[in-house]
């Protein structure tokens, strides 16, 4: 994350980014900048935005459009960006020399994605899934991620490559179904 | 996301539960028993749908015996001109460069000077003798399976809101699109697909409002493949491709489904959340129908042929058009294909409406004549046309201004009269004048066509009862066979 305060990240002139067909979007999106920072096109929508529910700025709204569907569900099973995050918070619970056991790895998870204690059946259950999954997953291969060309950014936070073993593995996967879960993607 | 406007948690699958005191075994009898008499009381009682008694896209019955099970919108986004491509005006050819004799609109969305004639041959075609410009020269082969509405007149002149309009009824509101309507009305024929598909989708003029369910359950969104800035070839659902291991998955959404179920335990029903488990459910299923529906591998060379796919012109919109074929095959209620943002001619009408047709007219022949030959066409209704029509006065000499005045669509099969004509605009395409038909008359004879009441299909949001024709619509039953 770059936590650079203001300026633009457009790579264009003004008004060189406007296409008017779309069949040739100078823009990017590639920047691992805060999201308002990310422009607002509009016949060329950031495709995070427009899958959750951005306003259009063709249009006046009264409010903000709010949409559950299978486009979002597959975005938090499948993309590089939500993995890459999970996978970087395994890491982190993983090394953290802090955390004595896996129990406490998991509350340290929860106070990270929801701000609050797990509650022992979390625990319960967080505890069965990786004891489950650690044995049968084996090793696996870094996510790559940004990817200039897809949700990522252009290379503004870098990413190591190479494998990671089964435990971080599994721990990936946890840390993934806590960043799809509803607590994590609502404000209660 | 701080709310879930719109979206009434008033039935949540807990209180269903409670209610059925069998539990799960009762819920399954009363789907089962759900008669169709049952069905069409709660589709006839406004807002009365429970989505999750028998699942947001179950089959529900229409109010009357449907003529057309489905729908596929060809949508020509930008306006192509009705004076140009099939409502032939011979004075208009006559009189180029003469004044118009009569007013223009009060408002116009550019200055706009004298009559313009078609630049293009014009002839008739086919044995009921429609009339089709030069540049539509495959489409002219399947005119008499096609039924013109020459009268159209809508609201607006700007793209924006004239796209807002087609799609959903309202210029100037966010409302559901007329696909999530019908799937909202009739449910999905295939529980592993989205019952509202939509391929390529432009993203400007209202964007994802022109598929979305707006106060609907969100089950009825529009669900895209690509948008109008990627090639039809390339156009995916996005992260359809399952990361890792399948079965690493199946035991993440499970946990993910208990953690879920567990919040809503704690802070009590809400459709919304009870939806998005649903819709991880549904993404996991997608994930292994819709890359095979995607696959073109198993056409034949003749049918790619057919739809223009060996052509660099026509490969685009073919691949749409097969595509969309594919989707209704296998039951998705509504499928729209999108040429995005080409039409817009305000100068440069001669040579790019030309090219704009070549490179639509191979795949839609293709579609009407291949659902034709599968014996898909009766019972589905393809509806081609744009947000509105053009001018008959130039702009810049050598264009076309907006012009919602007066335009041209038509359907294909779906019980519609083939080889029929109706209404007509003035003698210069300008104006609709006989038998006018308002974008509200069209949603309501799309409807009606799909055996759905129009005025019956409501929705009860903030306080009042909505429906995709708002309090007007006129079912134009003088096109139906």
């Amino acid at each position: 994350m770059d936590r650079t305060v203001g300026g633009s990240i457009l790579r264009t002139g003004n008004f060189g980014y406007v296409t008017n067909d779309q069949s040739r979007s100078n823009e990017r999106y590639g920047a691992s900048r805060r999201a308002i920072y990310m422009p607002v096109i509009r016949n060329d929508m950031y495709e995070l935005f427009a899958t959750f529910d951005y306003t259009d700025p063709s249009v006046s709204f009264d409010r903000r459009p709010s949409t559950v569907v299978a486009q979002q569900s597959l975005f938090m099973m499948n993309s590089p960006m939500v993995a890459s995050q999970a996978e970087r918070l395994a890491g982190s619970l993983l090394e953290d020399p802090g955390l004595a056991d896996d129990a406490s790895r998991i509350g340290q998870a929860y106070e990270i994605c929801f701000a609050r204690p797990a509650t022992s059946v979390e625990i319960e259950r967080g505890l069965r899934f990786l004891g489950e999954l650690e044995p049968v997953v084996g090793e696996s291969t870094r996510v790559s991620w940004p990817d200039a060309d897809s949700m990522g950014g252009s290379g503004g936070a870098e990413h190591a490559e190479g494998r990671i073993d089964a435990r971080h593995h599994a721990w990936r996967s946890f840390c993934k179904v806590l960043i799809a879960s509803n607590e994590f993607i609502y404000v209660r | 996301m701080s709310d879930f406007c719109g979206i009434r948690p008033n039935h949540s699958r807990r209180d269903m539960l409670k209610q059925c005191c069998g539990g799960f075994g009762a819920v399954a009898m009363a789907g089962l028993l759900a008669d169709e008499a049952k069905a069409d009381e709660l589709l006839s009682r406004p807002g009365k749908i429970d989505p999750f008694t028998r699942g947001p896209l179950a089959v529900r019955h229409p109010h009357f015996a449907p003529r057309a099970k489905r729908v596929i919108f060809l949508f020509m986004h930008g306006g192509p001109s009705q004076v140009d491509t099939f409502d032939y005006k011979p004075k208009l050819q006559a009189d180029h460069g003469k004044e118009l004799p009569f007013a223009k609109p009060r408002v116009q969305f550019a200055k706009t000077g004298s009559l313009m004639a078609s630049p293009y041959k014009w002839k008739q075609h086919g044995g009921s003798g429609q009339w089709v410009s030069e540049i539509f020269p495959e489409t002219a082969k399947v005119v008499d399976d096609l039924c013109f509405i020459k009268s159209l007149h809508g609201s607006n002149p700007a793209h924006g809101a004239a796209l807002l309009k087609i799609h959903t009824g309202s210029e100037n509101f966010v409302r559901p699109s007329m696909g999530s309507w019908i799937t909202y009305g009739l449910g999905s024929e295939n529980r592993d697909l989205p019952g509202f598909v939509t391929i390529c989708p432009t993203l400007g003029h209202g964007g994802v409002n022109n598929y979305s369910s707006a106060f609907l359950p969100a089950a009825y969104h529009g669900t895209a493949i690509g948008h109008a800035g990627v090639k039809a070839s390339q156009a995916r659902f996005e992260h359809m491709t399952a990361m890792g291991d399948a079965g690493v998955q199946r035991a993440e959404l499970d946990l993910l489904k208990e953690l879920n179920q567990l919040g809503i335990e704690e802070h009590g029903p809400n459709a919304a959340l009870e939806g998005r488990i649903e819709t991880f459910e549904l993404a996991f299923r997608m994930q292994g129908v819709a890359p095979e529906v995607m696959d073109l591998g198993n056409e034949t060379k003749a049918t790619k042929q057919m739809y223009g796919l060996d052509d660099s012109v026509t490969e685009n919109f073919g691949r749409q058009c097969l595509l969309a074929r594919r989707f209704s095959e296998r039951g998705v209620r509504f499928v729209q294909c999108t040429h995005s943002y080409k039409w817009d001619q305000h100068g440069n009408l001669e040579a790019a409406h030309r090219n704009n047709a070549r490179e639509v007219d191979t795949g839609i022949a293709a579609l009407i004549m291949d659902l034709k030959n599968r014996g898909m066409l009766e019972e589905t209704l393809v509806i081609w046309g744009g947000e509105f029509g053009r001018t008959p006065v130039a702009q810049d000499g050598n264009g076309r201004d907006h012009n919602p005045h007066g335009f041209t669509m038509w359907m294909a099969g779906g019980g519609v009269k083939p080889g029929f004509s109706y209404g007509a605009t003035d003698e210069y395409g300008f104006y609709a004048l006989e038998d006018k038909v308002h974008v509200h008359d069209l949603h309501a004879t799309i409807l009606a066509l799909l055996g759905v009441d129009h005025e019956r299909l409501t929705y009860r949001d903030a306080g009042r009862d909505f429906r995709l024709t708002d309090v007007a619509g006129r079912v134009v039953s003088e096109i139906f066979a």
